[in-house]
Parts: C-alpha cells; structure tokens; sequence
C-alpha cells in the first residue's frame, strides 16, 4: 500500500490568514523508521504533524501517509495512525482504564482483547497500582504515559509523537525511548516525533528534519547534521542552524 | 503593612476590571457615573413618579410597613454583597498565585487586606446603584433631611465595606480549604453555583411572600441577622431626621422595635469589629494553603452498577463504551451534579409559586393550570438546560477535541454518544419537578403524564440546542471567554424562539378547544426538532472545524 514509504510530501504549505506555518516542505519517511522532527518553538512542527495525522487541511502542496492521501483519505490515515499531542487532553473525571477504553472504542476496538492490551500496557508503563484512580489525581508525568498508551493501544501503522518526553522524569523518558526502539524494530511501526530534546532525538532517532520558520533547512542523520555543521553534538549544531547562541556579558546586561 | 497591600489591591482591581481591558481608565470613571445617576436620580425618580401615582392611603401603608419590608430589602442585598464575590472567587480557584506572592515575602495580612481593597472599587458598584432602594422610599415618606440621607448612605458604605470584607475572608477560607487541585477547582465551581440559590430564596421570597416572611421576620429570629441591625439604624435615622410627628414615631417604636437604637448600633459595631479582627487574626491560619485532604483524596473508579452495564448492552460494545464513559464523565463532576440541582430547585419552585403564590387565586381551572404549570416549568427547565449541557461542559480542552478527531468519524461518534448520555441524565431533570407539580396541583394521573411528555421534549430540545450552539462555537472549559457569553445568550435567544414557535399553537388550542393533552403534544413538538437541526449543524461544524 505504501511502497515502504510512510510518508511523502511535495510543496507542503499551509499559512493560517498572513500567518505562514510550514513552507514548501519536501520529505520523505521510510516505514519502519523513526525521525526526528526538530526547530524552535513556533516553527511549524505541531502543523506538520496535524496536517499529516489528517486534522489539518494543507493551504498548497500533497501528501501521502501510509499511501493515503491527505486531502481526500483523512478518516483512512487516521484509522492507521496514532497521535500524542503536545498538551495533555484527559478526562480528569475518568480512569486511565476508562481513558483508554474511550480510546479504543473511538478507534472501534472492544472487547476482551482490549481490556487485555490496556491491563498490559499500563503494567509495562508502571500504572498498574493507579489504574481504577480518576486522572484528576495523576501527575503530569503519569499523565503522559497514559496518553503514549493511548496512541499506541489500537496498533497504528505509524505514530506522530508531540514532545513526547517532555513531562517525564528520566526513568520513564528511557522508557519511552526503549517502547519506540522496540516498536519500530519488532512490528515496523513507523515513528515521527517532534521534540526539543536534541540528546533523545540524538539517540532515538534514524533522521532528523530541523524545521526554521516554516522550512525544513536540514535533513539528515544525526551525525551527518553535527558533521556538516561542525559541532560537538546534535544541541550544538542545532543551535548553529537556528542561531541562538547569546555571549555571556549580554546575557548579564539586565543588571545594568 | 508597608505598600505591599496596595499592589496587591491594585493587581486585583486589575483582574477584576479585566474586561474593561485598556479602556479601563475611560470606562471605570463611566461605570461609576452610571451606576451614581442610577442611585441618585434614576431610582428616586422612578420611585417617586409611582409613589406619587399611587395616592396617599399608599402613602401611609409605605410610612408604616417600609421598617418591616426594609429589612428584608437589606438581607437580600447582605446577602447579595456577600455571596457573589465568594461565588465569583469560586469559579476560578487559583491559589497558585499565592505561592508567587509568598516566594516574595509578602505578608498574609498584606494579602488578605490588599484583596479586600481591590474589591471594594468593584463591588462598591453594587451598593452605590442599589443603595437608594433602600433610602429613596424613607425619603419620600418621612420626607428625611439632606443629613439624615447622608447619615444613612454612610450607615449602608460601612455596612457594605464590613460585608465586603466578611466575603474576602470567607471566599480565601474556602480557596485554602479546597485547595488548587483539578478537585479542587470542580468542587470551587459546585459551591459557586451551590450559593446561588442562598440569594434566590429570599429574592423570590421577598417578591411572592412580602407579608409571610416580613411577619416571620418581625419575630424575634431576625434580630440575629447584621442586615436587621443596620436596617433597623437605618429606620431610626430616617424617624428622627425626618418630618414625623412625634405620635407616629411612637407608632412606629412600639410597633416595629423590641430594641432601642443604641442595642443595634452597638450589636453591629460589635459585629463589625469582630469580622475586621478576627479577619486579621486568623488570616495566618486561613493561609495555610496546604490544601485539605477534602481536594487532595484520590478518588477511584468503582465496579460498573446494573444501570452501566445496562446501557452499555444497549448501545453495543464500542459505542456503548462511548456513551458509558461520557455519561461517568458528566455526572463525576460536582459541578455538573450542582448545575442540575439548581435547574431542579428552579423547576420545583414553579408549581409552589403556581399553587401558592399570584396564581393560586385561579387554582381550580382544570385546564389553565396544568397548561401553565407545564409551560413554565418547559420554559425554566429547557433554557437552563441549554445552559447545563452546552456551555462548558461538551468539551474541556482543544487538545481533547485533537483527541477526537484524530480517531476515524471520532466527532460524530462523540456529540452523539455525549447526546444520549445527557438525554439520560435528562430524564430525572424533567420528570421530577412534572411529578412534583402533578402531585402537589392534584393533577389527574393522565395529566401527569402529559406533563411529564411535554417538559422532557423541550429538555431534550435544550440539550440539543445547547451542544450544537457549543459545537458550533467551542468555548471548552473558560467561562470568561468571548465565545462562552455569545454561546449562552444565542442558546437563551434560540430557546426563547423555540418556545414561542412550540407553545404558541398549543396555547392557542388549549384557548379555543379546552384541550389539555392535544394543546402539549402539539406544543412539545417543534423544539426538539428545531434542536435537532441545530445539533446537526454543530456537529457537521465541529467534524470540519480546522483548529490552529
């Protein structure tokens, strides 16, 4: 259905009013990988994502996910996606049982099966003992797992990762990180994350895409990019790219 | 205190004054104008031009009765000043902000009297538009000095200021008691709307039993009240600065007054004293934000009853999860359960006022009173639903709404199973208060049943109205927004146009033909479809909304 390819855009766009969001964007993503999509805040990443999960229309431009067409198959890239947005969009008033329940109906998934996937997932993401407690009570981090749970629970071809690790603490972020690595090796499940946190996307990632106000201005490996731009470290070229990069006594010239 | 308290005031008036936004400086000074026209003029005018229209046999009634209705005029306003700052307050706990004032060495005194002092320039808005209410008719009937009004507006400033005061401490009582936590803010938001029927009691009861209650109140159970006391100096200054003679006076003392003026001044100089001190001295302990155990406790989701089990069968596996999970998520919150105990108690009162007040001198009509009875508890029960199932609680972040969305058809399947959860909870929302008033009005059992037929539709036409305008125009959980108010007053203007299309024809044939059970169906029919057209389009909008 997709060639190995999960992801193919051409001339990408989408502006809201005098706004331009993402620009001309041209990629590629194989199936089974995992890529890193990386920029500043405000550069068009959460964009990206949506427009390719098929929540967003694109202004100009094609795209194709999992072979199907993002202006005319949303409710088919849906079915074999899965998406963990930026900000956490519980139910306070459910437990992660029902939360994940409520999930698996949306993606028409019932039953015996279900409740299995649920109890193991939340034993593998260590929320087994909370499971019956109201998400009001939970903390951003347990918040969180519940959510990454959520986006794979129904088994999707390809997951969009928003910041995925950016309310966890180090043991879980590991975690998270271990879950990715074993998905997109043992069941070919493709992985699109954007995140801020170079060393994750550093270890985790196959390719990484640096995006700069609405263009992608790299593409490549991980030590490709810090190669290229002469750094010491992915952070380091990263702030190369995007600029960023502030001398101490300016730093310090509010005392002034 | 230093001038740690007057930024902590004026960061307050700030918030408080949001809305005027940057026009603040232009449009307070306005407001206050306004609301000091409407005091001073408007209302004395407009007092006086009926007074004087109603002849001097009121005249008299008025310089005899107003001591007793006066005190009830002042404890609804008591309670008005009192409870719709902490009811406010209520709506949006936030005591994250006291940590950033804490980490900046402020003082809890500083604190507590820096928010009273932001309020008062807000809630003084209150006083000075109502303050004459309580003024005007002794001017007009006692013909009461320049001095004595002045005396008496001072009496009701520091009265107010007192209360004021006295809601500032109660509502930071109650903040640091229940804690900034998600519990926490929902059971904020159940008390908020728990109080509000604190202010409707006395309201209604002032309007539809004056006499019952100002009798009861000229018992001695009122002379607990601070509202008596103040209301009470408030007479003795209008007797003694006035043009009485003095045999009226005596009429007036021995009637009205188990107390000399001295007592009341002295309880509510007592009274007064005692909230600014023990304000001030509690204000360490009421800081103490640890939030309670009340917030905190971790609440767990129980084994599923017959009922859940139930309609999950019914619906099927997948969507009947859907609808289960919307149906716990609705009635989990407190906030939700206290919306719809108001919507009952509004309900309820209905058929009391029906059989107890204005109307219960045309009782018997066998047809005037079940028609009636239905329509106005159709009308209360439908446009409060729109309130309850629209509004705020469809949605409660754009990030859920990604949720939705990014599942197959997920919009649809959600506003429809969200839909016959409300349509359940509707259920007992309708057919309580239509049982209540069968029972209490004698109806006939078939009549009942109309009833019950009739307000359940127009719910259900509320419900619908509700979520498609909400669904239209999402405004999630922030009830301070912009699309918040326009979604509430087009579900108020759409309902009232659904009403009016549905009974007009009913009310026309209960006229013409006396036919009770025709005139409802026929009545119960055109709000639950137009409903029905506006949930479509709300649902179609929200499939297709792009959301930045």
């Amino acid at each position: 259905m997709s060639n190995g390819i999960h992801i193919q855009t051409q001339g990408l766009s989408k502006n809201f009013g005098p706004v331009v969001a993402l620009k001309d964007l041209n990629l590629v993503v194989r199936k089974g990988s995992v890529f890193g999509y990386l920029g500043p805040n405000g550069a068009g990443k959460t964009t990206t994502v949506r427009i390719l999960s098929g929540l967003l229309k694109p202004t100009a431009g094609n795209a194709t996910v999992c072979g199907y067409n993002v202006h005319t198959e949303r409710n088919a890239i849906k079915s074999v996606t899965g998406l963990l947005p930026e900000s956490p969009g519980l139910y306070s008033k459910l437990s992660a049982v029902e939360f994940l329940e409520f999930i698996g109906a949306l993606n028409n998934l019932s039953g015996e099966s279900l409740h299995r996937r649920i109890d193991s997932l939340l034993g593998i993401l260590g929320l087994e003992g909370r499971q019956n407690d109201l998400l009001e009570s939970y903390s951003s981090g347990m918040k969180q797992k519940v959510l990454v749970a959520s986006t794979v629970l129904h088994e999707p071809a390809l997951v969009f990762l928003d910041e995925p690790t950016s309310r966890l603490d180090p043991a879980a972020s590991v975690l998270v990180k271990e879950i990715i690595l074993a998905m997109a090796k043992e069941t070919d499940t493709t992985f699109f994350i954007c995140t801020h946190m170079t060393d994750f996307a550093e270890d985790v990632c196959e390719v990484i895409g640096i995006l700069n106000q609405g263009i992608l201005t790299t593409l490549g490996a991980p030590n490709e990019i810090i190669e290229q731009m002469g750094g010491r470290d992915l952070e380091d070229a990263y702030l190369k790219i995007v600029g960023g990069e502030i001398d101490r006594e300016t730093l310090l010239s509010w005392r002034q | 205190m230093g001038r740690v308290w007057w930024a902590i005031a004026k960061a307050e008036f700030l918030v408080r004054t949001s809305k005027l936004h940057r026009s603040r400086k232009i449009l307070y000074p306005l407001v206050i104008g306004l609301a000091l026209a409407f005091g001073i003029f408007l209302i004395p005018t407009i007092l006086g031009y009926f007074f004087s229209r109603a002849g001097a046999v009121f005249e008299i009634m008025l310089a005899t009765s107003f001591p007793g209705l006066l005190r009830t005029i002042m404890m609804v306003l008591w309670m008005f000043i009192l409870i719709v700052p902490i009811s406010n307050s209520l709506e949006n706990v936030k005591i994250g902000q006291w940590e950033i004032l804490f980490s900046n060495n402020v003082k809890t005194r500083d604190l507590l009297f820096g928010t009273f002092v932001g309020r008062i320039p807000v809630y003084g808005i209150i006083v000075i538009a109502l303050g004459p209410i309580a003024v005007s008719p002794f001017v007009y009937a006692y013909n009461v000095s320049i001095i004595g009004q002045l005396l008496m507006y001072l009496v009701i400033f520091l009265f107010a200021i007192v209360t004021i005061w006295l809601s500032t401490v109660f509502s930071t009582a109650i903040h640091a008691k229940i804690g900034s936590s998600p519990r926490g803010d929902d059971i904020g938001k159940a008390l908020s709307w728990a109080l509000a029927p604190l202010v409707a009691i006395p309201a209604m009861g002032s309007m539809y039993w004056m006499n019952s209650i100002v009798s009861l109140l000229n018992l001695n159970v009122s002379m607990i009240l601070p509202s008596t006391w103040s209301a009470d100096i408030l007479t003795w200054i209008a007797m003694y600065t006035g043009s009485l003679r003095p045999s009226s006076i005596l009429n007036l003392e021995l009637y009205w007054f188990a107390v000399s003026p001295i007592v009341d001044m002295v309880l509510l100089g007592i009274f007064s004293i005692l909230v600014l001190v023990l304000g001030f001295k509690s204000a360490d302990r009421l800081f103490a934000y640890g939030a309670s155990p009340g917030s905190q406790k971790v609440a767990r989701a129980g084994p599923e009853g017959f009922f859940i089990r139930g309609v999950r069968k019914v619906f099927g596996r997948s969507f009947g999860t859907i609808v289960v999970t919307s149906f716990k998520d609705f009635t989990r919150k407190l906030q939700n359960i206290a919306k719809v105990s108001y919507g009952l108690f509004l309900g309820i009162l209905v058929p009391l006022l029906i059989g107890f007040g204005p109307f219960a001198t045309i009782v018997d009509d066998p047809v005037f009173v079940p028609v009636m009875t239905s329509l106005m508890i159709g009308m209360m029960l439908g446009i409060f639903s729109g309130f309850i199932f629209g509004g705020v609680g469809l949605l409660d972040s754009r990030d859920q709404l990604w949720i939705l969305k990014s599942t197959p058809r997920g919009v649809p399947k959600f506003i429809v199973a969200r839909v016959l959860s409300y349509m359940i909870v509707g259920i007992p929302y309708a057919l309580i208060p239509a049982i209540f008033s069968g029972i209490l009005l004698s109806f006939p059992l078939a009549d009942i049943l109309i009833v019950c037929g009739f307000v359940y539709s127009i719910v259900l036409g509320g419900i619908f109205v509700g979520v498609g305008i909400t669904s239209i125009n999402p405004s999630y959980e922030d009830t301070s927004s912009g699309a918040f108010v326009i979604n509430q007053i087009s579900t108020i203007v759409v309902m009232i146009i659904c009403l009016i299309v549905s009974i007009i024809p009913g009310v026309l044939i209960a006229i013409r033909q006396g036919l009770f059970g025709y005139a409802m169906i026929i009545s119960s029919i055109p709000t639950p479809i137009i409903g029905l057209v506006i949930l479509m389009i709300g649902m179609i909008r929200l499939n297709v909304m792009e959301v930045a």
